[in-house]
């Protein structure tokens, strides 16, 4: 179940779409905007996977595989990016967008890692991504998450209900919200999300807020701070072009350089905030006591 | 605000207003997305879009351009520490310390390192 606060503003656009018609409901909703390696694209009318190139359209349905070490980055109509990372699956199920009401879209990642950031700032804007085992609602956001054994691969390096969590290698889903966060800069909405699954939601309202599910049929386990060292790990799934063409974020945790940050984050990186040996709640933002979006 | 860019670089951001980077910051086709997509093939081209996204809010925007740049020039050390201190801009400083833990202070000028850990401040100082 999706939280109240994301099911009126989706409606709205339906109901939108339904009257004014939708700009890209049929035909491209996107481009292709950044390949790395193998990236091939599938779809109805053309079962037979193609690699995918720079300035490529995109449609509703297409499906879009990526190989090892590759990485794809989509731009949509509305400005809103999608990344994926190797070995990862995605699909453009539903666009809806009108420049002057907002957008709804949906999506669904069978596997791998991913960044969704949302596009023109509207507060009509709404999304959803579906993953094997769980249903992410989405606005004004940066949200990077990964599906199957790198999520659990994660995992291990979490809270205690996290990692000791039974999990299945090819649907656990790891998510969590990047951002905005409430101290912004001015020019973009404080993001949030939620993460439904077996019928219980939990919303994410601060960045690095993070939620697990484990399996199909499990409630989401959350929310959590992911740890920096499971943040690095993370990036580098979605990103394995700056992994191996860097240092990677995972190495540079490894070695322990974010530990010796002056403070940046108030202590620290990985400082061991997630790794209290229990699910650890967010801690709370001084701006934003009552943990809720800045909205009125 | 903090102002972000040295003196130099302002100007040429100015410059690059003036020519043409607002149309295509602001794409609402997909011909502007194209666009878009060329304005970051090239580092230098990529750097001057996300300054202008940037300048105007964009803060998003700006960082799926450095993404694309870094697709294409990993290493790219301008555009990582640009990519680092729009995460402190957007208030994601955990995501931003793991991206600085990735840079060396001693890549970049002084002015530069301190100018991108000013918006991370005065949660903290940035790496070494």
């Amino acid at each position: 179940m999706i939280a109240p606060r994301f099911v009126l503003p989706l409606a709205a656009a339906f109901v939108l779409a339904a009257g004014h018609g939708a700009l890209a409901q049929n035909g491209a909703i996107g481009v292709v905007s950044s390949v790395v390696k193998e990236v091939k694209l599938s779809n109805a009318q053309s079962p037979k996977a193609k690699q995918v190139a720079v300035k490529q359209r995109i449609a509703l349905g297409d499906l879009i595989q990526t190989g090892k070490a590759s990485q794809l980055q989509l731009l949509l109509l509305d400005r809103s990016s999608f990344s994926i990372g190797a070995s990862a699956s995605l699909r453009i199920d539903r666009f809806v967008y009108d420049p002057a009401r907002g957008r709804s879209s949906g999506a669904t990642v069978a596997r791998g890692a991913f960044r969704f950031m949302s596009g023109q700032q509207n507060r009509a804007n709404s999304g959803s991504i579906n993953t094997p085992v769980a249903t992410i609602g989405i606005r004004g956001t940066i949200i990077d998450g990964v599906v199957g054994e790198a999520a659990r691969e994660i995992a291990k390096g979490e809270t205690r209900e996290v990692r000791n969590a039974k999990a299945d290698a090819k649907t656990a889903t790891l998510i969590v919200l990047r951002g905005p966060g409430s101290r912004t800069a001015p020019g973009a909405d404080v993001g949030e999300a939620a993460v439904a699954s077996n019928g219980v939601s939990v919303d994410l309202t601060e960045p690095m807020s993070a939620v697990y599910v484990p399996r199909a049929g499990s409630a989401p386990i959350g929310p959590f701070r992911l740890s920096g060292a499971g943040l690095a790990k993370l990036q580098d799934q979605i990103f394995p072009r700056q992994a191996v063409g860097g240092n990677s974020a995972a190495e540079s945790i490894l070695g322990g350089i974010l530990s010796n940050l002056p403070g940046i984050i108030g202590g620290g990186g990985s400082s061991g905030r997630a790794n209290t040996g229990t699910t650890a709640p967010v801690p709370t933002n001084p701006n934003n006591p009552a943990g809720k979006p800045p909205r009125p | 605000m903090t102002n972000v860019y040295p003196a130099l670089t302002r100007v040429a951001l100015a410059v690059g207003l003036i020519a043409g980077l607002p149309q295509v910051a602001s794409a609402q086709s997909l011909e502007d997305l194209d666009r878009l997509v060329a304005a970051s093939m090239k580092p230098a081209d990529g750097l001057a879009l996300a300054r202008s996204q940037s300048a105007a809010g964009a803060w998003l925007d700006a960082l799926a351009t450095l993404e694309r740049v870094l697709a294409v020039d990993p290493k790219h050390k301008q555009v990582r520490l640009a990519h680092a201190e729009i995460l402190c801009r957007i208030d994601d400083l955990e995501g931003a310390s793991v991206e600085f833990a990735r840079l060396k202070s001693r890549d970049y000028k002084k002015s530069e390192w301190s100018a991108a850990n000013a918006p991370c401040k005065p949660v903290g100082g940035g790496a070494k």
